[in-house]
């Protein structure tokens, strides 16, 4: 009997493109070997699916467009004044702008340590669903290795290196006198009027003190000393408590951005439907009038918490909630719109089998974090097959076993995603 | 006008067409659009999840291309191998400057998905050849070209590797993992499969 295993040759054999005698040794394998024909079954369903693309003609005109261009000398429709690179080239202008700025304004203020993306982020175990854990951050110096996973919920928690239990690192220490927490906040007008209680002034906001903005009006809010949050039109935000070991704001509606320099979780912000936790990042977290809400992170990492679900949202990535109905699946921006609302319809709308399986047929390689989010929140039928696409994506790393992930072993889940971030990122 | 570029596409030898084309021949160059529009029309589509649109503007990319560097074709080797080359080249070009920006718009409230497949509903074979098409455009494009040009094109293995200009031990490692990603991602159409 042929011991040797073909699982790289099923292509071929399938399509006919093996000499005749290779051929008859493989049909005698895959009769013998169990996991060879089970590899055999899926290469041939790919096959077989793969075989239902069509040919199609061009649509009439297209020749005429061509004769007209050629006739007219244009090298191509998409040279390089082409609409697209341009809105390309000044959308990055933006961002390369946008990023000057930040540093500029973390040099002015004395911080010099970059807004980093942070290794695996650090969350405390949650207390109960009312007080959300404190937001620890996540040391630049923090590697795979020293991740362990004690809580219970799911995603799997990912702690570094124990954060030292001092103050914070120096870099964020006000520039002059001893570390200080201020009882208030320091807020100015960016546009329009914005008002805290009944004033409209430029001052200070303290806890307990709401601040509003009309249609025409934007505020700018120091977080202490590590961070600024800007506040958007039609927003109303609150500050609810601030000290050395913990900043919270509430947002009720509206729209803010954050950029927070500092150790991850030390600062919060309240929605209706979700607790933000900053994990050291920058992100735009945006409240409708319904209290659901919706996070888009620009670096780093936040978590959003509620009801014991949690989910971990990188750079690149969105994140909805849904007041009454918990938290949803983050995914990135770059993902297709078929998949953003077959996985919306799946959090929210009941979608069930048939908005996962949709989720499934649209998933990239970059989608792998939106998959992994799913693994606990789908039944162990559906968990099967969403290893199988996450697995032809990304082998698990050693250790990290079928069996293990299908019970949701939280060691396994977490070095699995430390594996599919290089995908994330790349 | 046609009945003349048919009876190019009828009598002339590849070679003669292309010879007309040099030297500036309308009707030859519409003659090899006619010939070969379908290859490049559903390369393109089929990259592309079905798109049309963009299929077209690739379609056009490429002709334009083909025909004002005619000169640069030496015959070394088949001219299909040369178009395909150039018509997954431009794919990927393509696939590099597309963008997608989030929209920031209804999100919040009611969000319906563009296609609702229930799984009690029965689905028609053009619904399944979509949602298929759809499911190989989201792989990466070094996976989803030796798809397409295998199973939309007919081309062989040695053919795909000429056009890819890899090995064929590259194709079918290739064809290997997209097969494997797409029964992943399609379990579902199991039944649907022959």
């Amino acid at each position: 009997m042929n011991t040797k295993h073909y699982k790289e040759k099923f292509s071929e054999y399938i399509n006919h493109e093996l000499p005749k005698e290779e051929r008859q040794e493989m049909a005698e394998h895959i009769l013998v070997c169990e996991e060879c024909r089970a590899e055999h079954d899926q290469v041939k369903l790919g096959a077989g699916l793969a075989s239902m693309l069509r040919q199609a003609d061009a649509p009439p005109g297209t020749w005429n467009e061509i004769e007209t261009a050629m006739a007219t000398g244009a090298k191509s429709r998409f040279s390089f004044f082409d609409l697209r690179v341009l809105a390309f080239g000044f959308g990055s202008l933006v961002i390369v702008i946008g990023l000057g700025m930040m540093v500029y304004f973390a040099l002015l203020r004395g911080d010099t340590a970059p807004i980093a993306k942070s290794g695996p982020p650090v969350i405390a175990p949650a207390q109960n669903t009312t007080n959300p854990p404190v937001v620890v951050p996540s040391p630049p110096e923090t590697t795979a290795a020293n991740i362990n996973v004690p809580s219970d919920t799911f995603p799997a928690k990912v702690t570094p290196k124990q954060p030292p239990a001092v103050e914070p690192p120096n870099k964020l220490q006000p520039k002059s006198g001893p570390a200080v927490t201020p009882a208030t906040w320091n807020f100015e007008t960016i546009a329009g009027a914005p008002k805290v209680g009944d004033s409209s002034e430029d001052g200070k906001l303290a806890v307990g003190d709401f601040l509003e903005t009309d249609g025409a009006s934007r505020a700018r809010i120091e977080v202490a000393d590590i961070g600024n949050v800007e506040i958007e039109p039609n927003s109303r935000v609150r500050l609810v408590n601030t000290s050395s070991k913990q900043h919270r704001l509430s947002l009720e509606v509206g729209t803010l951005q954050a950029q927070i320099l500092a150790p991850p979780r030390l600062f919060i912000v309240d929605t209706p439907s979700a607790v933000a936790v900053d994990l050291g990042c920058a992100y735009t977290l945006e409240v409708d009038k319904a209290g659901n809400s919706k996070l888009h992170v620009t670096s780093g990492y936040v978590a959003l918490e509620r009801g014991g679900r949690e989910s971990i949202v990188p750079a690149g990535a969105v994140c909805f909630t849904r007041r009454g109905k918990g938290i949803g699946t983050p995914f990135f921006e770059s993902a297709t719109p078929a998949l953003e609302a077959a996985l919306l319809k799946f959090d929210f709308d009941r979608g069930g089998s048939a908005s996962l399986a949709k989720v499934l047929t649209e998933a990239r390689a970059e989608d792998t974090l939106t998959l992994w989010h799913l693994l606990p929140r789908v039944q162990k039928s559906e968990r099967e097959r969403l290893f199988d696409v996450l697995n032809s994506y990304v082998a698990p790393p050693e250790g990290v076993t079928r069996e293990g992930v299908l019970r949701l072993d939280k060691k396994m889940l977490e070095a699995w995603r430390i594996e599919m971030e290089n995908l994330w990122f790349s | 006008m046609m009945e003349s570029v048919h009876l190019m596409t009828q009598n002339l030898t590849e070679r003669d067409l292309l010879a007309e084309c040099r030297n500036g021949s309308r009707e030859a160059m519409q003659a090899l659009f006619v010939e070969n529009q379908r290859r490049v029309f559903s390369v393109a589509r089929n990259f592309f999840g079905g798109n049309d649109d963009l299929a077209k503007d690739i379609t056009q990319q490429v002709f334009l291309k083909l025909l004002t560097k005619l000169d640069v074709f030496r015959g070394d080797a088949e001219f299909t191998t040369w178009l395909y080359r150039i018509t997954v080249n431009t794919c990927v070009d393509e696939t590099r400057k597309l963008r997608r920006f989030l929209n920031f718009g209804d999100f919040f409230g009611e969000s319906e998905p563009r296609v609702n497949h229930g799984q009690d509903e029965r689905i028609h074979s053009g619904e399944i050849s979509d949602e298929v098409q759809h499911a190989i455009a989201g792989l990466k494009p070094k996976f989803r070209l030796p798809i397409v040009l295998k199973y939309s094109e007919g081309l062989s293995y040695a053919e795909i590797a000429e056009v890819l200009e890899c090995s064929i031990g590259t194709v079918s490692s290739r064809l290997n993992r997209g097969h494997k990603m797409l029964a992943g991602k399609l379990e579902h159409l199991r039944n649907e499969v022959n």
